[in-house]
């Protein structure tokens, strides 16, 4: 009897925040089913028209553009991260940080200082036509917005390769390194046979975030004319064919699991490459001739990656400097710091109910919904885009009331869809936060009479004000810079400093894209300490 | 909040509210124009004519708009069949705009008029070397032809009054021959088309013409110089004329202010208004006097292609399908 009634008072404890953890749970879902529902109804005669004539193109498009931003990333990352974490040398503290650079340089922003120089090829064009031909000519055509859109894209993702090698390479190898090179293995052969292969999972995983973010990427493709399937479901979306919008978002969804899948799988194998002895990697000593040249390689992706399109925007600010200066700007940016800050507020106020709370009861509801909502993250944008588009108008034409709500007029999709997407960023450093407090101490504050809430309000809190700023400081800039989403779900006359960056650039105006250019880098390099601490941590 | 729409309501008196697809500076001098005119203040939404079609659709009876503006006749058109337009009376409208130009129900009149010409390069095209839009199918243009994407409104306009006046047959034929003759993948607007043919990349340019207006008459320098390097041409003057578009405006359906909206409308059409666009956007005037800006005086008369006018909204689902049978991207 009594047990039982535990049992009904454990159940209801914290209810409110169980339903609510549910609701943010259902929010993630939400797209998903509405993509899937509509996907599997009839079939409209432009869904048959675009499988004759557009699929095929969308979907070897979306594989070669993958394929070919991821090798450029691996090739970018795996020996920028063997160099830094396998050789000391002068100024090595220095390219650690620099490498991360890329990070905070959004493609599409990047994509403005290339674009232009895509116009600035036609005599090298005119010369290829007299000297090789027609052919060549129009080969080269087709294949040069290939090179920037897959360069620029690589060149700046390629630190999530950088980062998640380098940790596996200064620890987990160590032993094993360190005997080869006992053996009298070469430097490369080091790498070669027992590094590379050890870095596996690493790469892996490194290279899933680049697939997911190229795979995300509308900005960059459609500025280079390029057809893959994230602008295929916005171009359908655009016209109203929504179930071709919503089956085209299932094919990206389709890719996306089978990389996800295929990462599950390799983390897995993980442990196989562990040291058991531990300890550091020693570092060798180059001497100053080695020391130039892996700071070539090193510095390389930098240049393109981040360097180069700050130095061609800061130009641009530079000669547009007296006229008018942000005048035209800030009405958009604040939209875009009115838009991220509510969406920190949102963002962390599910993550704490996802984390907090879930630790405070030890509630096995929430704790599902968090797993849930990790799941956002992993969605593709595109389908996050048209499944909160289609509810939203849902909900527009069948709840009385909710008409205010409808897309052209409010930003309650976007926010909803950017809750979707980036809640995961928020719970992560939260979760990793709460993990460094130990039982101890909150059972200590209960034992001196505190309640489950009140120990986690006064105890736990302060404890983590670190990772809740980190969560906070990531969430801005994510969703600061955000594109995709904002693209098709803001309203009308809406625009945020990345849209204007992109029309500008979109409409040839790339010297005025380069001031909200530059306050989106900026602002994305404050993102990069929490970003970095974070992933350092997540990768203990 | 509720005191905020009660002083909404009282103001809509003074209020006219634009849904628009046009963002020109010259849209708002005419808005200013008006309002200094006519005391009535002219509110604007800028979007895809798409996007405010729909916006149209969800808001239903609850809509503010009173005007909806197109650069597309076939968006017009099939705004007034789904019953989103009123029909508006006016003789002032039908004295000012070509029969065939408008709704013959009087659901929308033109105000610009925009034709789609061919820019070519002056020292690579001889004159005579190029006359119709069926000559840029033809073998010797190869990797010679610029054009922008076909999910341009502009680009399907033009194929479906292909469809219209040749056939669906011979569309595709020609649009297959164009698109195996473009010097490279559809990308960018109309202006940077005719930079690159400026610049060398290719011979002819499928452009609106006042795009050509607005490089000549740039504040930068170089758009200038690279306007100079090009010639216009208005296509098919022996046949059926050129391919023209119109901007155009109705009055929404469920708009209070029709008197208000009527009198937007004409003033669109009146000769000061058709004065500012013709001398600063470079489009031409409902009436196709050409005298009252230099700029289209140069470029000369040319005839507009009107029986295939009024077919273009009909035709444009066709002319999107045989863009992607033929693979124009």
């Amino acid at each position: 009897m009594i047990r039982g009634f535990d049992k009904v008072r454990d159940l209801l404890a914290g209810f409110p925040f169980k339903l609510l953890a549910l609701i943010f749970a259902m929010a993630v879902l939400v797209p998903l089913g509405v993509v899937f529902i509509r996907a599997f109804g009839p079939a409209t005669e432009a869904w048959a028209a675009v499988v004759e004539y557009r699929l095929s193109g969308y979907v070897w498009q979306t594989l070669l553009l993958v394929s070919l931003v991821t090798v450029i990333a691996l090739v970018a990352g795996i020996p920028t991260a063997w160099i830094i974490s396998a050789y000391d040398f002068r100024g090595r503290a220095v390219l650690d940080w620099v490498l991360l650079l890329p990070l905070a340089m959004p493609a599409f922003v990047a994509a403005a200082a290339y674009v232009d120089l895509l116009g600035k090829l036609t005599p090298f064009y005119i010369w290829v036509r007299q000297e090789w031909g027609i052919d060549a000519f129009l080969r080269l055509q087709v294949i040069v917005p290939w090179v920037f859109a897959t360069g620029i894209l690589g060149m700046t993702l390629f630190p999530y390769v950088y980062l998640s090698c380098r940790a596996i390479f200064a620890r987990q190898s160590a032993a094993a390194i360190d005997a080869a090179r006992l053996l009298g293995e070469s430097g490369a052969g080091v790498f070669f046979r027992i590094a590379l292969p050890m870095a596996r999972p690493a790469i892996v995983a490194g290279g899933s975030l680049v697939v997911m973010e190229s795979m995300n990427d509308y900005g960059v493709v459609s500025l280079f004319g390029l057809v893959p399937l994230t602008p295929g479901v916005f171009r359908a979306w655009g016209e109203g064919e929504v179930v071709v919008a919503m089956r085209l978002a299932l094919f990206l969804m389709f890719f996306l699991t089978v990389v996800l899948t295929i990462e599950r799988w390799q983390r897995g194998n993980r442990v196989f490459g562990e040291s058991s002895g531990g300890g550091r990697l020693m570092r060798v000593q180059l001497g100053w001739k080695k020391t130039l040249a892996v700071w070539g390689v090193c510095i390389s992706p930098v240049i393109f990656g981040f360097f180069l399109p700050v130095w061609r925007l800061l130009g641009w600010c530079w000669d547009a400097r007296g006229a008018g200066w942000f005048a035209g700007h800030w009405e958009a940016a604040w939209n875009s710091f009115s838009l991220a800050g509510g969406s920190v507020v949102l963002l962390l106020g599910g993550a704490l109910v996802l984390v907090a709370v879930q630790r405070a009861y030890g509630s096995r509801v929430i704790l599902v919904a968090q797993k849930i909502c990790l799941l956002g993250y992993g969605l593709p944008s595109a389908l996050i885009a048209v499944g909160v588009g289609a509810f939203v108008v849902f909900l527009a034409r069948n709840v009385p009331g909710a008409a205010v709500l409808v897309l052209s007029t409010s930003v309650f999709g976007l926010m909803l869809a950017y809750f979707v997407r980036f809640l995961a960023v928020a719970i992560q450093p939260l979760a990793a936060g709460f993990d460094q407090v130990t039982d101890d101490l909150r059972e200590a504050a209960r034992l001196l009479g505190s309640s489950r809430l009140g120990s986690m309000w006064r105890v736990d809190l302060p404890l983590v004000r670190p990772a809740l700023l980190a969560g906070a400081t990531l969430c801005f800039v994510d969703a600061f810079k955000e594109l995709t989403l904002t693209l098709v779900l803001r309203p009308f006359d809406f625009e945020t400093l990345a849209t204007r960056i992109y029309r500008f650039t979109d409409e040839g105006r790339v010297a005025e894209a380069a001031l909200p250019g530059m306050a989106l880098v900026t602002l994305c390099l404050a993102g990069l300490f929490p970003l970095s601490a974070l992933m350092k941590r997540l990768e203990r | 909040m509720y005191l905020a729409l009660c002083f909404g309501q009282v103001a809509v008196a003074e209020e006219l509210h634009v849904y628009s697809h046009r963002h020109y500076e010259a849209d708002q001098q005419v808005n200013r124009l008006f309002t200094e005119k006519t005391g009535i203040e002219v509110k604007v939404v800028n979007a895809q004519v798409d996007q405010l079609m729909e916006r149209l659709r969800s808001e239903g009876e609850a809509s503010p708009a009173d005007i909806l503006i197109a650069v597309d006749a076939g968006r017009l058109q099939r705004a007034a069949e789904e019953g989103l337009l009123q029909a508006v009376e006016s003789e002032i409208l039908k004295a000012a705009t070509p029969e065939k130009l408008r709704s013959s129900e009087g659901y929308w009149y033109p105000f610009t008029l925009r034709a789609r010409a061919l820019v070519v390069a002056k020292e690579r095209v001889k004159s005579g070397e190029l006359m119709d839009y069926e000559d840029l199918a033809k073998p010797e243009w190869r990797g010679r032809v610029l054009s922008r994407s076909s999910t341009s409104g502009y680009s399907q306009a033009l194929l479906a009054s292909i469809v219209a006046a040749k056939g669906e047959k011979a569309a595709m034929t020609w649009a297959r021959g164009v698109e195996g003759n473009l010097a490279r993948p559809p990308q960018g607007g109309d202006r940077d088309q005719i930079k690159a043919v400026a610049e060398g990349l290719a011979d002819v340019a499928i452009t609106n013409s006042y795009y050509l207006g607005l490089l000549l008459n740039s504040s930068d320098p170089k758009e200038r110089a690279a306007g100079k390097k090009v010639r216009m041409i208005f296509p098919n003057a022996a046949g059926r004329g050129t391919h023209t578009n119109v901007s155009c405006a109705g009055v929404a359906k469920h708009s209070e202010n029709v008197d208000a909206a009527k009198k937007y409308l004409e003033f669109l059409v009146s000769d000061e208004v058709q004065k500012i666009y013709a001398t600063s956007s470079f489009e031409h005037p409902v009436s196709m006097d050409i005298s009252i800006s230099k700029q289209l005086e140069e470029w000369g008369e040319f005839k507009v292609d009107e029986e295939t006018f009024q077919e273009i909204g009909k035709y444009t689902p066709t002319a999107i399908r045989i863009f992607d049978k033929v693979g124009w991207k």
